[in-house]
């Protein structure tokens, strides 16, 4: 072969090459997201119907642009920020890999987290066709994965937020040893169901004109975030505070005084506090709905585990004035505990409400480990009295003190008959404010006196 | 593994075959380079630095060479659930080299595939998966500065795109020490 052939030949395939070089680089910057993969199948951490953990194939029908995290049921932002009300943030950018056996397998560990925040969103969304309730959300759902959130300058780790402002989902960066909290199905759950109780009854309660809180404000409770890492450790209502000593170093006659500022709450203040123990307690129990499991706190936040697992007794609902009681801060000005100290003990109650429910669903569905079909039957009922508590709430927010059996009668008329163990059960959780009657085919006391003789309290009319 | 190693063998034959028969130089390189990609929030950059080799020829006015570059495992996670990256390309440039002047500027075109292996660990289970190969372009600017009659180094400019990049190309600096012979 001539040199000079060889040469004009290599010349002439070197411009070849650049040409289809430099068109080919175009067509593949501007290859549409879905076209990269021939598959729906992900394969990330996920859990069987045991609540086992593993690397599992998981099918993701709606996750239609999953380098950008985003699908039908939820959009998820990396470090996201707020704009104009809204969750916002740069548009992210997803690490895939398509495997051998065709799987699509994330390539760092922020694209596996949103993958398997994903996941759950997709399946909950799939539990709430089920039952009903996917019409009062707005898809798709707005999740931050490594939310950068300052709490008195410091950044909060560990930690799921669900604000209601923002209707948005925000994960903050986890630093455990555990299960990382975006990968909890429990803990996902948990936060979704506050979505849900956003749209059907924080909503019309605010409706009402409620201010929406900001931090320190009264109202501050109902609207703030979702903790998981700062649950109290005693399980039970703190007694009624110690003897104060004022910032004059007077000592006070505590009861006459505590009892006094106990009655001078706002009564918005004291019903914001129940309705967010609800909250809290309805959204452990929907963790379990989902996964079964009612210890999946423990799975990421072992400490809180031990604290909030549903398998323990309910204890005995305190009454209003009780946990109005509680409340009292003689030290402060308006004499009510601070918004986050309120937000705390908030979730020892909810915490009270959410083993109730498990086991109320238990006996509903009569199977000891009840499957996810029958715990979504519990569910559905638990969602069908939903409304009704929104209007009582609503109505009786600025006007009466709720009690804390509130849920009892509308959730015992779901129930329908109950078996004499329920009405045990039943028997021993409510509190002892007189304002909850048992229903009528609950067996009467043995000395014939019947629920109809006694006489119900001024406060709460929800019962 | 064995069909990465015949494919690299078949494209410095056909490289080879072409180079003798137009009695070109051939050139070897070893370098490293700083690339620059998109972190997942889409507003960071994320760093990362893969050594590479080339093998090629050089003609009167341009040069032809093969890169491989590996890339070192990039592992992200905690202590219980993690994912480690690991990324090996294979490019074909080919590179236009101003040679009227001491420091020879010069533009490539490359083009080739990259595939990355993924370990996915969560607790005590592990599990590897290979990629399948995905296409790559790069494009790149630079100059070579000689420093004896056999050996060279030259620093460039590049970007690389690829469907595992998309949307957004990878950006760097490299710079290589070839000798001649």
């Amino acid at each position: 072969m001539k040199h000079s052939t060889v040469k004009q030949t290599v010349k002439r395939m070197t411009r070849a090459l650049v040409s289809g070089v430099l068109a080919s680089a175009a067509v593949v910057g501007c290859a549409p997201d879905e076209s990269r993969f021939d598959t729906k199948t992900y394969r990330i951490p996920y859990p069987d119907s045991q609540g086992v953990y593993a690397i599992r194939e998981v099918e993701l029908k709606t996750f239609r642009e999953p380098m950008k995290f985003r699908g039908d049921v939820a959009q998820v932002y990396v470090e996201p920020t707020e704009a104009a009300g809204q969750l916002s943030g740069e548009e992210p950018v997803g690490r895939f890999i398509q495997g051998r056996d065709g799987v699509i397998v994330p390539a760092d560990f922020v694209s596996m987290q949103a993958t398997a925040v994903y996941a759950h969103m997709e399946h909950l969304k799939e539990i709430d066709d089920k039952i009903g309730v996917s019409s009062s959300l707005h898809w798709p759902l707005k999740i931050g994965i490594q939310t950068n959130v300052m709490d008195q300058g410091k950044g909060v780790n560990n930690n799921a937020v669900y604000d209601g402002r923002l209707d948005a989902l925000l994960i903050v960066p986890y630093t455990g040893a555990g299960l990382p909290i975006a990968m909890n199905a429990g803990v996902l759950a948990h936060e979704h169901f506050h979505t849900i109780y956003q749209a059907l009854v924080l909503s019309k309660v605010k409706d009402k004109s409620v201010v929406v809180g900001k931090p320190g404000s009264l109202d501050a409770v109902l609207d703030h975030d979702c903790q998981w890492a700062e649950a109290p450790v005693s399980p039970e209502i703190p007694p009624v505070p110690e003897k104060a000593i004022p910032s004059t170093g007077k000592r006070v006659a505590d009861g006459d005084e505590v009892e006094k500022a106990a009655e001078a709450i706002p009564k918005r203040t004291y019903n914001g506090f129940l309705l967010r123990a609800l909250n809290e307690g309805v959204a452990d129990f929907w963790g379990w709905v989902y996964t079964g499991d009612y210890n999946y706190i423990e799975l990421s936040l072992p400490r809180e585990g031990g604290v909030r697992r549903l398998d323990f007794d309910s204890g005995r609902l305190p009454d209003g004035k009780s946990i109005r009681a509680s409340l009292v801060d003689l030290r402060r000005e308006d004499k009510v505990r601070a918004p986050d100290q309120r937000v705390t003990l908030s979730y020892i109650l909810g915490t009270q409400y959410a083993r109730f429910l498990r086991s109320a669903a238990i006996e509903m569905t009569g199977e000891p480990f009840p499957s996810l079909e029958s715990r979504l039957v519990a569910a559905r009922a638990i969602l069908e009295i939903l409304p009704s508590i929104a209007v009582t709430a609503a109505t009786e927010y600025d006007h009466s003190f709720l009690s804390p059996n509130f849920i009892l009668k509308p959730l015992t008329l779901k129930m329908g008959k109950l078996s004499a163990r329920a009405c045990e059960r039943l028997d021993k959780f409510k509190a002892n404010d007189k304002t909850f009657e048992k229903p009528t085919s609950c067996p009467k006391k043995p000395d014939g006196e019947s629920p109809s003789d006694e006489d119900p309290e001024t406060e709460g009319a929800a019962s | 593994m064995i069909s990465r190693f015949f494919a690299s063998l078949t494209l410095a034959s056909l490289v080879s075959l072409v180079g003798v028969s137009a009695r070109a130089e051939m050139l070897a390189s070893l370098g490293t380079s700083v690339m620059f990609e998109s972190s997942s929030n889409g507003r960071t950059l994320d760093q990362r630095q893969p050594w590479a080799l080339r093998g090629g020829y050089r003609f009167e006015r341009f040069d032809v060479y093969a890169e491989y570059a590996r890339f070192g495992n990039a592992t992200t996670g905690t202590s219980y659930v993690g994912v480690t990256r690991k990324q090996e390309q294979l490019l074909l440039w080919g590179r236009h080299v101003v040679r009227q002047f001491r420091l020879m500027p010069y533009a490539a075109v490359g083009v080739g595939a990259l595939a990355e292996t993924i370990e996915t660990r969560l607790g005590t289970e592990e599990r590897t998966d290979s990629g399948r190969p995905e296409a790559a372009f790069a494009g790149a600017v630079g100059a070579i500065a000689p420093i004896t009659q056999w050996c060279e180094v030259s620093l460039e400019g590049r970007a690389e795109t690829s469907p595992a990049y998309a949307p957004h190309p990878v950006f760097g600096l490299s710079v290589f020490a070839s000798a001649k012979f």
